[in-house]
């Protein structure tokens, strides 16, 4: 055989899918906030949540393509390598975040929790949204919790965005939208109360 | 090639680490031993009592390599030779005053024809005053008979050999790779189809000794609790493998007892050692960085010897110098991950058992505080789960190299022990400490692998097995609380674990991942019973009663004399007994 230096290469590999994992959330900043866990063992998970309900996660293997041809490999040095597999980051990042709004979706539609737009997007669309979404707070400064996100096609945050800044004008629709505010505020106090054990 | 390895395996070690697979080898040419190794004032010179394949009671004298190669040595030991042969054997399934059959001195060194010549010179003296011949038996006889008996099952797969070479090469002056040495010993069993009895008993043999060479290092170094864990490990395997292969107990318990009683062996000499130093120092500049592991560590494994012997209701011949140790060290205990969660349990039962409950209710009060802490939503340095090993954790807060693979991994927001510290503090009536804690307990989400099957609780890496992912109930139920802590399902272990409870405490501490709530309910039921717990068989396995073996119970959790801390006064009118309700 001709000579190499397996041990090395095992740990610049490591190095590198360390670094395609560091890249994901950084290409897809809306999977920054989304925690991720590994489970070591058994290829199911079942979650009971505080309301009995539960799931079942059953893990499904994902596929992506990097291709490094061999003229490549004769020069390629670590830095231009990095370049190069961020596209593999790209690809996971997009698998990632289809996955979780598809299984987003799917949880909000099956106990009715979306608003039906029909057709252009008027102020009570957002208001309902508004209502509908959880939302927690600071306990420190009672305000919301950094961390919520809308998601949406660039052509349509564009339109969106500037009918958004025109209501935000209507000083009704800041009114209700502070009201809603201080409902969700109450909800979550109402939440945090029942952190107790009872008799 | 095997027998240089078989050789160079018996001269590194001292008396103590061929002790084992010695008895095993006896076993193995078809002897009953009656007596496994023993050292104490009482072996009246006979190490092993066994009687070999022709009905002769036999007695054995194992010495190390050094002890009797010459005539001075040997003269050393020359009351021991004479109380060898002429001491009667004192054993309760033998009659008063016999004198064994066949005596034999037994040693992995090179004897010196002087020595050879008393030892013949000797013999004959004993047959001419109707005493036992005084035979022997030396390190060559040893190697081909060890290969006679166990050279088939040595492993042929290059990768498991490789692994066999990497444990018996190493210096034995750190942590033992249990891990390792668990997948390595689980290669080497037949673990898939069907074997006969004599195959599973065969190949049991075999492990123990592969064992013993892979432990030659740690022997050879005295690192008696690397040691400990090896058998441990050994004794697990055994009992998986006669869980899936439903093997008959005489198959494979006497080499489940050789093993544990060597594990136990090398507890007590640690326990021994550190009871009677200053401390448990080992000097260096990065020493404090290392001292709370070695304590958790030292107290921990000590803690559950105690725990053992109390299940096994024996004389708690720990109890002196763990009091000692716990007394002087427990402070110093570090818990840097949820691995070191099993260690601290076993202490803490440990301190309620020699000191008083609320001792050991503050040692789980404090971690279970501390992980919630650490374990929130968002918060950095989360203790990481116990699928990660200790040494593996330590080097992570070191920052080390091999802590690497942890820094991908994010621990925040759950917690694998967290269940198992609530009920126990449940099972105790600290209803003001658990109601303290719940807030931050609804926050983080409670994991715990369900194994798919009671004897994949014996080890790692089960595909077909379940993480359970609980959120605690908003508000919760102090009620519904106290009765999920006392419910106890005969299933959540393997029968064979019911048949060797002893093992229980140190199942935690191989397998860190295995502590689970339920595990420690059954743990705590042995060593604390109590008629409040619901005992439910849901594999139907009515008639063994698992009944625990104290002879001293202790009082049940709600009849404590000490106040609970829920303000009322607690008095079970229920004495201590075993459990009373079964519900089908």
């Amino acid at each position: 055989m001709l000579p190499d230096f397996p041990d090395l290469k095992r740990r610049v590999n490591t190095r590198l899918l360390r670094f395609v994992r560091e890249q994901v959330p950084i290409v897809a900043p809306l999977l920054r906030d989304v925690s991720a866990y590994t489970q070591h063992e058994g290829r199911r998970g079942e979650l009971t949540r505080a309301d009995a309900s539960t799931d079942t996660t059953l893990f499904k293997a994902a596929h992506f393509r990097f291709e490094l041809p061999k003229e490549e490999m004769h020069t390629i040095d670590l830095a231009s390598l990095r370049r190069r597999l961020i596209e593999l980051a790209e690809q996971i990042a997009a698998h990632q975040s289809h996955l979780m709004l598809t299984r987003v979706g799917e949880a909000a539609a099956a106990v009715g929790n979306e608003v039906n737009v029909g057709g252009e997007l008027k102020p009570e669309h957002l208001l309902d949204v508004m209502r509908k979404v959880h939302v927690d707070f600071d306990p420190a400064t009672n305000k919301p919790k950094p961390g919520f996100s809308w998601v949406m096609h660039p052509d349509t945050a564009t339109k969106v965005i500037a009918k958004v800044q025109e209501w935000e004008k209507d000083p009704a629709f800041m009114a209700e939208l502070s009201r809603i505010e201080d409902q969700q505020r109450e909800a979550w106090r109402a939440r945090e109360a029942r952190r107790i054990l009872a008799d | 090639m095997l027998e240089r390895l078989v050789e160079y395996w018996l001269t590194s070690v001292g008396e103590l680490g061929y002790q084992v697979p010695f008895t095993q080898l006896l076993m193995a040419e078809g002897h009953r031993v009656l007596q496994g190794p023993v050292h104490h004032p009482f072996e009246h010179g006979k190490d092993i009592i066994t009687i070999d394949p022709r009905k002769r009671l036999s007695a054995f004298q194992l010495k190390g390599p050094d002890e009797i190669s010459d005539l001075k040595g040997l003269e050393r030991y020359q009351g021991q030779l004479d109380a060898l042969a002429m001491a009667a054997i004192s054993h309760p399934s033998i009659g008063a005053g016999r004198l064994p059959d066949r005596v034999y001195v037994v040693t992995n060194g090179v004897l010196r024809p002087e020595v050879r010549d008393r030892l013949n010179q000797i013999s004959a003296g004993n047959v001419a005053r109707r005493l036992p011949p005084l035979e022997f038996i030396e390190r060559d006889h040893l190697v081909s008979r060890l290969l006679a008996v166990h050279g088939r099952y040595l492993p042929s797969e290059p990768a498991s050999f490789r692994r066999l070479v990497e444990l018996y090469s190493d210096d034995g002056l750190g942590p033992l790779p249990t891990q390792r040495l668990l997948s390595f010993l689980e290669e080497s069993l037949p673990f898939t189809g069907a074997t006969s009895p004599t195959g599973v008993q065969r190949a049991i043999g075999s492990a123990a000794l592969l064992t013993a060479y892979a432990l030659r290092g740690w022997e050879a170094s005295a690192n008696h609790l690397a040691v400990a864990q090896g058998w441990l490990v050994y004794a697990l395997v055994v009992l998986r493998l006669a869980e899936e292969q439903s093997a008959p107990p005489e198959r494979w318990e006497p080499s489940f007892a050789l093993a544990f009683g060597a594990a136990r062996a090398a507890l007590e000499r640690l326990l021994a050692e550190a009871s009677e130093r200053d401390d448990l120092l080992v000097p260096d500049l990065a020493e404090g960085a290392f001292y709370g592991t070695r304590v958790l560590l030292v107290c921990g494994y000590g803690s559950a010897l105690l725990l053992a012997e109390r299940i096994l209701g024996e004389p708690e011949s720990s109890r002196p110098a763990l009091t000692k140790l716990l007394r002087r060290e427990v402070k110093y205990a570090r818990v840097l991950g949820e691995s070191g969660g099993p260690l601290l349990f076993a202490i803490a039962s440990a301190l309620s058992l020699l000191e008083s409950s609320l001792v050991g209710e503050a040692v789980i009060e404090r971690y279970a505080r501390g992980l919630l802490l650490r374990n929130q939503p968002g918060a950095k340095g989360a203790l990481a789960d116990p699928y990660h090993p200790i040494d593996e954790v330590l080097a992570r807060s070191l920052e080390l190299d091999n802590g690497e693979q942890l820094s991908d991994e994010r621990f925040d927001g759950r917690a694998f022990t967290a269940r198992a510290a609530i009920e126990w503090l449940t099972r105790r009536l600290r209803r003001r400490s658990v109601a303290s804690l719940w807030a931050s307990y609804t926050l983080l989400v409670t994991c715990e692998f369900v194994p798919s099957s009671p004897a994949r609780l014996l080890t790692l890496g089960d595909d077909d097995g379940r993480l359970e992912m609980r959120m605690p109930k908003l508000p919760g139920s102090w009620r519904d609380l106290r009765t999920e802590a006392l419910q106890l399902d005969k299933a959540d272990v393997p029968a064979v674990l019911w048949r060797h409870p002893e093992m229980l405490p140190f199942l935690p501490l191989l397998l860190p991942p295995r502590l689970t709530a339920s595990l420690v309910r059954v743990i705590d039921y042995l060593l604390f019973p109590s008629g409040d717990y619901v005992i439910r068989d849901s594999v139907g396995q009515e008639g063994s009663e698992p009944a625990p073996r104290q002879k001293r119970p202790s009082r049940p959790a709600s009849s404590r004399s000490v106040p609970a801390d829920d303000g009322r006064a607690k008095a079970d009118p229920k004495p201590a007994k075993a459990p009373t309700r079964e519900r089908k």
